[in-house]
């Protein structure tokens, strides 16, 4: 059932099967409900071959061999619940028990955050109990307490040997598991979307240094889309080339934690560098991976200053590139602020008077434009949109008078976090920008969006006081959308702090970390201390669970047994494993001055073990004076 | 109960001398409703014994010699041709009758033991058909000669577990053996004078009384790991079957009624082991006390 559980809730919440392998896993869940309320038979071996054929059919149709890892998962979900429904006997029943516990791991690949690890936790309590209550037939409630508390002694095991064992660095890396939910896109074309920042998913953590130099407005750069073909900006192949240009660092390095994006980009404000192992700076100085990002990844960005500021031909025919005869209106006015202004700033305070003058208005939910001169339309008769409207038509129309420009997309701001000081950028923070290039100095960013949203370059897109009602509407169910609720959002910040807590602590607990962490408690004997700690834990665990078993025995003897095997010690033989009355014999002949105590101690031991007259309390109480009085005078 | 345990023990101990322990024996097998075997060379009191018993308890008593040639018509009775009313008419062989004493039982032919052995267990006769129901109570006590006497057929294991106890009388002690040359115990008490002590009814009620006996839970588990260690310790060819396991506890009941308590000790269990375990082991009597000593020491007590 837990599979079928699992099943159900990770293509709901993922959403990465696709709704026809969700309805399958549906059927087979009730059809399993159905044989248990015995509404139905069980399926006989030839409709388990044709189900599962169709599963795979269904798998291969709706999710393809593009996504290899979602497939695999999907077909091993399908194969687990098919056998779920076939089982009849306990035996096979414990087999599907067995499977789960190669099931759940997969729901790692898709999620790693506190909250999985939770329901995961919750999917192997399950589980064990499952397994404890068809072994053993216990009560399932007790069952579920044992699990439990069996999983929880393990915790503590797992927690020492993640700190203490050896990492070794993944050998393979899963491709693409991550379907992209990420605001960003390599292309854009903002006329064609009407709805914007529709998820709260977190994108990224950064933990800035304590210094006034970094203040907001926080742009983070993520995309350069430098090719405009009509329609859509684009990125251009430069995006995956390291930079070759000189630089020189210009600030303090600071930290940020990406959630897999299954992309090669990542986040960094204005020009960066890292040190981190596999991060790259491209042309453009903002960072890139190799791989593609499919685990939660921290690593350290330090600003740069790119100091050949140059531009070739090239490059400058890249960035004033304009198709021939789109957007008249757009062109010709730009033309003639061109003509009016004899500099790039003069330049742009006619355009920002334009904005301003005829009353932009900042949406998230701008009416569609689908005509080709979109930039007109926009300009000249709807007059509302955002971030992506703005930074598109300004860069067209300095493209338009011959200034080199280029869209940059990234994200904007983000939720600080004031207890542990970082921020949460979350993909409704995405947001698009322009920047224009002036000779012998390089680029410079323009924000066009913030002549007519000025508020929105303070923090977070949700704190756009303005925007609320927007905003929420477009995010649909998300503890976000009540943030106004006081609680809500307390519960909100708490579980993003101990997501924080958990991807800084654990998804991030690298080779690096652990070896600074190693050399910080074990000093000079970091390398050999670690493994022998873990070898005496073990043993020690060992002792433990061995002195656990054994004095667990002794407990349950009663009081009358474990006296009298205290008085058959006395004799120093193993006289406890005679009868009562041949002990008797044996203690009496050694202690002749106790015979009478000796007798009387045996009457009652007989009494409270043999017979079925239990002893009243005077007499327990009388028969633990005699064994407590025999044995001291024995000893004397 | 005790008393009246006590009163059949004292009585048959002045009969035969010095064998207390194995009349007590032969008490238990009588309350458990079993049959008893006694093995022994002849002239040990093996009738004397069969025959006091059934005095002691006002029953009737048979004594059959079992010889090559017994047939087993011989026990169970035949139908005879009535020729007055022209009818076949059952007479009763000496196995209706209370107590049976089957004497050398292993000197007859196998065909006529195991007609004796079924009758045992299905306590009712078949002749010609007709089914006659045996009497109530029905006791067998069969002597058995030491199998290296000559012209024996030895009963198969499989007929062994039929017999509740097994017990072997033995040589009597120098006293008792002096008492019984000097003739003391004659002039004291004949076979025919022993007094009937108790009646069927006192007999069926101390049968009853057997099964409330209180066997606690270390005693149950005690019996399990001494059978068990029969069977898992690769010692004996034998081992101990489920329906032994019924027989100790059983008998363990009974020799705890006839010391008169109404729960079990272990050695209760001790007591009587070697009795219920000796023949279903298939070990002869002679090295059965080294045997079950090995088994004791082996086995610790239940507490």
């Amino acid at each position: 059932m837990t599979t079928l559980l699992y099943g159900l809730v990770s293509t709901l919440l993922f959403n990465s099967f696709g709704l026809v392998f969700t309805c399958a896993m549906l059927l087979i869940v009730l059809f399993k409900l159905a044989i248990y309320k015995n509404l139905v038979k069980g399926p006989s071996e030839k409709m388990i071959n044709l189900l599962a054929f169709t599963i795979i059919l269904v798998v291969f149709v709706a999710i393809g061999f593009s996504n290899l890892v979602e497939m695999f998962v999907s077909l091993l979900l399908g194969a687990c619940a098919l056998k779920t429904i076939q089982a009849k006997t306990k035996k096979q029943a414990m087999s599907v028990q067995l499977l789960n516990f190669f099931v759940y791991p997969c729901f790692f690949i898709f999620s790693q955050n506190v909250l999985s690890l939770l329901f995961v936790l919750a999917l192997l309590v399950i589980n064990l109990a499952q397994m404890l209550w068809i072994e053993h037939e216990i009560e399932l409630h007790s069952a579920i307490r044992q699990a439990t508390k069996h999983l929880l002694l393990a915790l503590p095991l797992a927690a020492i040997m993640v700190v203490l064992l050896p990492k070794v660095s993944p050998f393979w890396q899963l491709p693409g598991a991550k379907k992209t939910q990420t605001g960003l896109s390599e292309d854009i074309d903002p006329f064609e979307i009407s709805e914007l920042s529709r998820s709260d998913e977190l994108v990224f953590r950064a933990i800035l240094p304590d210094n006034a130099q970094m203040k907001p407005p926080f742009y983070w750069r993520t995309l350069v889309h430098d090719k405009f073909d009509g329609k859509r900006w684009r990125i251009s192949a430069h995006h995956d080339v390291p930079l070759q240009a000189p630089y020189r660092a210009v600030g303090e390095s600071y930290t940020i934690i990406a959630r897999p994006s299954g992309k090669t980009w990542l986040y960094n404000l204005g020009q960066a560098k890292s040190v981190t192992r596999g991060v790259n700076t491209n042309h453009f100085g903002t960072l890139f991976m190799q791989n593609n990002l499919s685990s939660s990844m921290e690593y350290q960005v330090t600003p740069i200053h790119v100091t050949g500021a140059g531009m070739v031909n090239w490059q400058y025919r890249l960035n004033t590139a304009l198709p021939e005869e789109i957007n008249p209106l757009a062109t010709a006015m730009a033309i003639r602020w061109d003509n009016a202004t004899d500099n790039t700033a003069d330049f742009i305070e006619q355009m920002k008077q334009y904005f301003i003058e005829h009353r932009f208005r900042y949406s998230l939910k701008p009416a569609r434009i689908s005509d080709r001169d979109s930039i007109d339309t926009f300009l000249t008769e709807t007059r509302e949109g955002f971030c992506g409207h703005y930074a598109a038509s300004a860069a067209f129309m300095l493209r338009a008078a011959g200034i080199p420009a280029r869209l940059v997309s990234g994200y904007l701001g983000g939720e600080y976090n004031e207890e542990r000081g970082y921020y949460s950028v979350y993909q409704y923070d995405a947001h698009a920008w322009v920047e224009y290039y002036v000779p012998q100095q390089g680029w410079y960013r323009l924000d066009p969006t913030a002549w007519v949203a000025p508020d929105r370059l303070i923090g977070s897109l949700s704190e756009l006081t303005e925007l609320e009602d927007e905003f929420k509407d477009n995010l649909g169910l998300s503890l976000m959308t009540y943030s106004n609720l006081a609680l809500v959002n307390w519960v909100r910040l708490q579980i993003e702090q101990l997501d924080y807590q958990w991807t800084r602590w654990v998804l991030n607990f690298d080779h690096q970390k652990q070896s600074r962490l190693l050399r910080d408690l074990f000093g000079q004997y970091h390398r050999v201390l670690p493994a022998l700690s873990v070898f005496l834990l073990l043993i020690a665990m060992f002792v433990a669970r061995f002195w656990y078993l054994q004095r667990k025995q002794l407990v349950k003897l009663p009081e009358a047994v474990r006296l009298h095997h205290a008085i058959c010690k006395l004799a120093g033989k193993e006289l406890h494993k005679l009868t009562p009355s041949q002990a008797l014999l044996t203690l009496k002949s050694q202690y002749p001055g106790l015979s009478r105590e000796l007798e009387e101690f045996n009457q009652y031991f007989i009494k409270s073990r043999f017979s079925q007259a239990q002893l009243t309390k005077a007499e327990a109480t009388r028969m633990k004076a005699l064994g407590r009085l025999i044995i001291k005078k024995a000893k004397k | 109960m005790n008393k009246t345990t006590e009163a059949i023990i004292d009585q048959l101990s002045e009969l035969i001398l010095g064998k207390e322990e194995q009349i007590r024996l032969a008490v238990v097998c009588l309350l458990c409703k079993g049959h008893l075997l006694i093995e022994d060379l002849p002239g040990m009191g093996k009738t004397t014994l069969s025959h006091g018993l059934a005095n002691v308890l006002g029953l009737s008593y048979q004594r059959v010699q079992f010889t090559s040639d017994l047939l087993p018509a011989d026990i169970t009775g035949s139908s005879v041709f009535n020729t007055q009313q022209q009818s076949f008419d059952f007479h009763p062989g000496p196995i209706f009758s209370q107590v049976l004493l089957a004497d050398e039982i292993n000197r007859a032919s196998p065909k006529t033991q195991s007609a004796l052995l079924e009758a045992m267990e299905e306590r009712q006769v078949t002749v010609d058909g007709k089914t006659h129901p045996l009497p109530e109570p029905f006791f067998v006590i069969a002597t058995q000669n030491p199998l290296h006497q000559s012209g024996t057929h030895p009963l198969p294991e499989s007929q062994l577990d039929r017999f509740f106890l097994r017990i072997s009388l033995g040589y009597p002690d120098e006293n008792a053996e002096k008492s019984l040359i000097l003739g003391n115990n004659l002039q004291r008490q004949s076979l025919s004078e022993l007094s009937c002590v108790l009646d069927l009814t006192a007999l069926a009620a101390l049968q009853q009384a057997v099964v409330t006996v209180n066997l606690s839970d270390s005693i149950v588990q005690y019996i399990i790991n001494l059978v068990n260690f029969t069977r898992y310790s690769g010692q004996f060819s034998d081992p101990l079957s489920p329906r032994a396991s019924i027989a100790l506890g059983l008998a363990t009941r009974a020799y705890a009624l006839t010391q008169g308590r109404d729960y079990a000790l272990p050695d209760d269990v001790q007591a009587v082991f070697s009795a219920v375990a000796g023949h279903r082991l298939n070990i002869s009597a002679n090295e059965l006390e080294d045997v079950v000593k090995g088994i004791f020491d082996n086995v610790a007590v239940v507490l």
